[in-house]
């Protein structure tokens, strides 16, 4: 295969260049300075780093083609410092980063440093044996580079705030008024070892994604809008396999702790009841409603 | 909602701080724990384009993973905020009031149609619904049948289009403009004998929508996105030069009897409002009769080689015939709008749009799979880019703003003028936080904000 730089040719199996060629060709990549053989080691690099080892021709053939490889020229080029790829990348990207950076900082210094500080990032103000390091070189053409610059954005903006958690200072906070309450006394609720061990098998057993959506919505308090957005499905949906997950984990412990040598009244209550949890509503158990009124778990 | 059993929750905040997990799940818990997707991996299974190994794998991680959970949080584009009922009727919709949504549904769907078929068979909105602004069967050829299958009956000019013989040797796109202009006149005709019929009525022919968008002066009258905001020539004019513009004759077909001769009138003369009620109507029929005969020759002749023609027109927005490797895409789009009145027109498939690194402008229509460039104006350099929903808002070089209200299906260009004299800069954002308030800003660092989705535009300097 000709790279047209003189330099050593890839060793590509014959679908593989035809494929590496046509892409090139897609990708407008010659018009922001990159040979045919640069193109070609930026899909091996990320073709060694996401195709599985054991993957066929047919599996490398439907990965590379899967790949964005308009904007992987455009990111790579701009990591290289092409004046073109930067002018297009500006037209298309400058102000979404912007939008982006206000949609997860909310407030506008905060989004316009975070922007800013990323465009230094992507920009490469480091350098590394001679060469510029910009953050474009790790953008693989998996998703849409509007998408990874949102994402790497959403990275920097959790480890900011992660530092800045860290950076508070204790006298400072005093000072503001903070007041610093003791420890709970009984943090952790304290159960019954065999409801543990049916609870841990109960939730093992579940889809990840049975156990994703539970996460996001009871210990994350995500809206099911929300999972549901992640999820590519309606809200609705994720409100009927709340509940069904919901009605399937009950069942699935219940069994565990019948195995375990509970009868299944006990079983229900130990899966109901903790009377160490001051939280549910005593009036309601003596009067004997049942469990459909008990409250809501609030941690 | 249902409720999570306490242990549950414990259990399941347990495994996704990373405290020790039960043996049971130790190894997977470990091993996925320790490898947090990259932004490519996240990414792309936000955007669903992971393989289902690769989906396996980051959602088991993110079942665990709380950070990682927080993160695609944060990535997720905010949506519109939905009523708090809407929310609750997604949540919980019993069975019963889901019928009870469906009796009035139909209900409504019933009354609704009855409605129409009322207007449809009523003489006077007969005619109306003939003169429906005549650009939009020649500005679209390819969409223009479709419009009339879906049309639910519109007698006269559309449907009885596919019945005329093989469409004639092209003519010149002056002779198209000096037809459709024809027609418009007779209209505007009826129009104003049905204004004085019945004083301070409004026309429906032309909706004239009050402070449309005003036209260079002196340009010639773009054939396609004017007509399709329902804003005749005459009153297109009429906007620029601060009045009126008298009614001239029709050069068209037959000649006019006076009002008072209409055969088959009333002829009692006791009652002379319905003598004119019934004259109006006659007229109206013969005016539509003979836009009927005219919109053939410019439908016929707009499915010929003239819109090539039409093309070479610098400001004319030209809707491209369906491109062979996406013409079902573009025709499920094209027969999704409603028929007269494609300003409301929302297509169903949920368009993305970009500026290519030529400043062109691309749409996708697979969530970014494959993009095709949107002939917007081939002379243009497209520099800024907004879409809220199917409205999208595309600005560039020398001044050049156009607008879609229907995702590109058609463009109307934007004149912003200043003093009488259209702004020519460049154009180099625009903002829109919904389809109505948005800002468009200059090279020359001047900005023009609109509250009513570009009817009007104020002029703001922006302090630097």
């Amino acid at each position: 295969m000709d790279d047209r730089t003189g330099s050593t040719p890839l060793e590509l199996a014959p679908d593989l260049q035809k494929l590496f060629v046509e892409l090139y060709g897609k990708s407008g990549a010659e018009k922001f300075g990159l040979t045919l053989g640069d193109f070609a080691r930026i899909l091996i690099e990320i073709g060694a780093k996401y195709l599985p080892a054991d993957a066929g021709p047919a599996e490398a053939v439907e990965f590379y083609t899967s790949l964005r490889v308009e904007e992987l020229a455009v990111a790579r080029a701009c990591a290289r410092a092409n004046d073109s790829a930067w002018e297009a990348f500006l037209i298309r990207y400058r102000e979404k980063l912007y939008d982006a950076a206000h949609a997860i900082a909310k407030e506008d210094s905060r989004a316009r440093e975070l922007a800013d500080s990323l465009y230094a990032d992507l920009f490469g103000t480091e350098t590394r044996d001679g060469q510029r390091v910009s953050k474009l070189n790790y953008y693989a053409g998996r998703g849409s580079l509007e998408g990874w610059l949102r994402t790497v954005l959403a990275q920097e903006y959790v480890n900011r705030c992660r530092a800045e958690r860290r950076l508070v200072s204790l006298d400072e906070q005093s000072e503001a008024g903070v007041q610093f309450r003791a420890a709970d006394a009984d943090p952790d609720p304290v159960f019954d070892l065999r409801l543990e061990a049916a609870t841990d098998e109960a939730l093992a057993a579940l889809d990840a994604e049975d156990k994703f959506i539970l996460a996001s919505y009871y210990l994350d308090g995500r809206t099911l809008a929300d999972i549901g957005r992640v999820l590519g499905v309606h809200e609705a949906t994720i409100s009927r396999r709340v509940e069904r997950i919901t009605d399937s984990l009950s069942k699935a412990i219940t069994k565990g702790l019948i195995r375990r040598g509970m009868s299944r009244r006990q079983a229900e209550e130990a899966l109901r009841i903790d009377v160490r949890d001051f939280s549910i509503d005593l009036r309601a158990r003596l009067v004997g409603k049942g469990a459909r009124n008990e409250p809501k778990i609030v941690p | 909602m249902a409720e999570l059993p306490k242990i549950v929750w414990h259990r399941l905040r347990r495994t996704s701080a990373g405290a020790a997990p039960s043996p049971a799940v130790a190894s997977v818990a470990e091993r996925t724990k320790s490898e947090h997707p990259d932004a490519n991996l996240l990414t792309a299974f936000l955007e669903q384009s992971l393989t289902k190994r690769e989906r396996a794998l980051v959602m088991s991680h993110l079942a665990e993973c709380a950070e990682c959970r927080e993160q695609i949080s944060l990535v997720l584009p905010e949506l519109e905020p939905e009523s708090p009922l809407a929310l609750r009727r997604a949540q919980r919709r019993p069975v019963w009031r889901l019928w009870q949504t469906l009796r009035w549904g139909a209900l409504a769907a019933s009354l609704g149609a009855l409605a129409v078929l009322v207007v449809l068979h009523h003489p006077a909105s007969n005619v109306l619904q003939k003169v429906s602004p005549p650009g939009e069967p020649a500005s679209v050829p390819a969409a223009a049948n479709s419009q009339a299958e879906n049309s639910g009956g519109t007698p006269g000019a559309l449907s009885a289009d596919r019945s005329v013989s093989p469409p004639r040797p092209s003519r010149k796109a002056e002779d198209m403009q000096a037809e459709e202009q024809a027609i418009l006149r007779s209209s505007n005709k009826y129009r104003s004998a049905k204004a004085k019929d019945q004083p301070g009525s409004s026309s429906l022919a032309f909706t004239h929508e009050p402070g449309e968008r005003v036209a260079e002066p002196g340009a010639p009258a773009p054939a396609v996105s004017v007509f399709r905001r329902g804003v005749t020539p005459e009153s297109h004019n009429s906007s620029v030069a601060g009045g009126p513009s008298p009614i001239e004759p029709s050069k068209e077909g037959a000649t006019r009897e006076p009002l008072e001769k209409v055969p088959g009138a009333v002829t009692d003369s006791s009652s002379t409002q319905e003598l004119a009620n019934a004259q109006t109507r006659e007229f109206g029929r013969e005016v539509a009769r003979e836009e009927t005969a005219a919109r053939k020759k410019v439908v016929a002749k707009g499915e010929s080689s003239n819109l090539a023609e039409m093309k070479s027109r610098p400001e004319v927005a030209v809707p491209t015939p369906p491109a062979s490797a996406h013409a079902d895409e573009f025709r499920s789009v094209y027969q999704s709008a409603p028929t007269t009145r494609p300003t409301s027109a929302r297509p169903a498939v949920v368009a993305q749009w970009t500026l290519s690194s030529s400043g062109k402008l691309e749409r996708s229509l697979d969530d970014g799979r494959t993009w095709t460039e949107a002939e917007v104006d081939r002379n243009i350099t497209f520099r800024a880019l907004a879409a809220v929903g199917s409205d999208v808002w595309v600005g560039g070089s020398k001044g050049a703003l156009y607008h879609s209200m229907d995702s590109g299906m058609h463009w109307d260009r934007v004149n912003l003028l200043l003093e009488g004299t259209t702004v020519t800069d460049d154009i180099i954002r625009i903002d829109f936080e919904d389809s109505r308030h948005g800002t468009v800003t200059t090279a020359a660092g001047v900005s023009w904000v609109t509250v009513d989705g570009g009817r009007h535009w104020t002029k703001e300097v922006s302090i630097r």
